[in-house]
């Protein structure tokens, strides 16, 4: 599809506006996107999705091998749309996300308002230190239970999933 | 004024080139896809999540705002919203999973699901970002309080677009440039302030010449910027453009064909039987500067911020309750402008 305002090159950037009280879509190129204020004012002469697509080489091994354990978005799931898939993405691909960030926002170290959640935590933790008991022998069957898992001994599998779910029955 | 007057039909502190201040912030849950991946069920229980939080929270600013599902809003309502600057087109293209928290006055609107899990924003009328954010601020802690937003220490808060990361917060400002833009003058303004990490776009319609003159300001840095540099430092440039818009009306308004331009715009507003969006906008950008510049005495900044809102095609349709065809809208709206402006 070509740019809807100037009609010679392929659009890449899609607008949503209201206009006579309906919605409608803008497709623009790159370059009118930018004439327009759409674009990434980082980047004059790269789109957004440009940049993001130069950083993660298409050849990269990364690209498909790795992918978030939250979410399941692998890189080109992110270098496509320029949206990260979840949080922990950027745990995941922290590495290959960071020249981008750095780009965008000229840092990388966030100095704004930081939540009140981590004393939270600090509690939470103390709350497991007082009945260690339970929670590390679940833990314990836990592990097991993942090396069973590792080694396709489903039949223990099996059984120590019932004892982790006996357990953490017992302590609710 | 009552107590339902909506925070767009007022006018505030640099009011003749300061139309309103927003501020939003990006936040997310933990453990939960962003919007981009989430399935139906997903959206649905982030949805059932924030709007319990607010509706059981002991804030009374919080506990009093009304849950809108937007899957049940018809389509006119939802562009309306758009129109009265409550939540974007892209909030209302796709309504699925979507649901909105809104305050009375309507100056605190909470997308939930649109590009983030929450898009808190609160909007005043004129120049008052502080005391804006302010709100979103405290707002966005206590429902952290319950909800624990994604963040990370040196990533700060984080966002489904890697633009918002850190602070999530873009603050914004329209503004009525009307002299600048007849100077030709924004495409160098736009082009510096995009140096400074800033944005300037048009409000209304595509282009450097947006109708109606109005500019959206704001920030694009969010990582490694405070919310107190971030605001200062766009409120001092925005005060520098404001006294140049002022500088530039001055010498425009000298001239007797702008003044004329002015005088018979108020004319057809008040006598017109039939007006279009694009004509009523133009005009009401002249005769805001005609009562910017003293030329116009006896019309309130509030009038004209109102009549904007209000004359716009959905809103329109959605307060008569009715679709009206394109013809007719227009007949409706002039006799809307010519009572207001009596």
């Amino acid at each position: 599809m070509l740019c809807q305002s100037c009609g010679k090159h392929p659009a890449n950037t899609h607008i949503k506006t209201i206009i006579n009280g309906e919605l409608t879509e803008h497709s623009l190129c790159s370059e009118c996107a930018q004439k327009m204020g759409y674009g990434n004012s980082f980047f004059p002469s790269n789109t957004f999705d440009q940049f993001f697509s130069s950083f993660f080489g298409k050849n990269s091994l990364m690209e498909d091998t790795l992918r978030c354990p939250v979410c399941g978005a692998s890189l080109s799931d992110i270098s496509d749309t320029g949206k990260v898939g979840c949080a922990d993405c950027y745990k995941t691909f922290l590495n290959q996300l960071m020249p981008s960030i750095q780009r965008m926002h000229g840092n990388t170290r966030h100095a704004g308002k930081i939540p009140m959640g981590t004393a939270l935590q600090v509690v939470e933790q103390t709350q497991e230190k007082e009945q260690p008991k339970e929670k590390s022998e679940i833990e314990q069957y836990q592990e097991q239970l993942q090396t069973a898992i590792d080694e396709q001994n489903f039949e223990l599998a099996a059984e120590l999933r019932d004892k982790i779910k006996a357990l953490s029955e017992k302590s609710e | 004024m009552t107590m339902d007057t909506k925070w767009f039909e007022k006018s505030g502190k640099e009011g003749d080139v300061v139309i309103s201040s927003r501020i939003r912030l990006a936040r997310n849950l933990q453990k939960i896809p962003f919007p981009i991946r989430m399935n139906d069920q997903q959206k649905q229980q982030v949805r059932d999540n924030i709007v319990q939080a607010a509706k059981q929270s002991t804030n009374p600013i919080l506990r009093n705002l009304t849950y809108i599902n937007m899957e049940q809003v018809d389509k006119i309502e939802a562009v309306s919203m758009v129109e009265n600057h409550l939540v974007s087109p892209d909030f209302i293209s796709n309504p699925k999973g979507r649901g909105l928290l809104l305050s009375k006055d309507n100056s605190i609107a909470i997308m939930i699901n649109e590009e983030d899990h929450l898009r808190i924003q609160v909007m005043k009328e004129g120049m008052d970002l502080s005391e804006v954010y302010q709100l979103a601020d405290q707002i966005d802690s206590v429902l952290n309080d319950t909800l624990h937003f994604a963040f990370d220490a040196e990533l700060g808060y984080l966002t489904q677009c890697p633009t918002n990361l850190g602070t999530g917060m873009r603050a914004s400002l329209m503004l009525h440039l009307p002299s600048l833009q007849q100077n030709g003058m924004i495409k160098r303004i736009s082009d510096n302030l995009s140096k400074l990490g800033l944005t300037l776009r048009g409000t209304y319609g595509e282009g450097t010449e947006p109708v109606g003159a109005l500019y959206q300001l704001s920030n694009q840095v969010t990582l490694g910027l405070s919310e107190k540099e971030a605001i200062e430092n766009l409120e001092r440039i925005v005060m520098q453009l404001v006294d140049e818009e002022r500088n530039t009306r001055k010498s425009l308004m000298e001239n007797i064909k702008k003044q004329d331009a002015v005088a018979r715009s108020l004319g057809i507003l008040k006598n017109a039987k039939i007006l279009s969006t694009e004509e009523f906008m133009k005009l009401l950008s002249n005769v805001r500067l005609g009562v910017a510049s003293g030329f116009i005495k006896d019309i309130s900044y509030e009038t004209l911020n109102k009549l904007m809102v209000q004359t716009q095609p959905a809103t329109m349709m959605t307060m008569n309750g009715k679709q009206l065809s394109a013809e007719e809208r227009d007949i409706l709206r002039a006799s809307m402008v010519c009572e207001a402006l009596k």
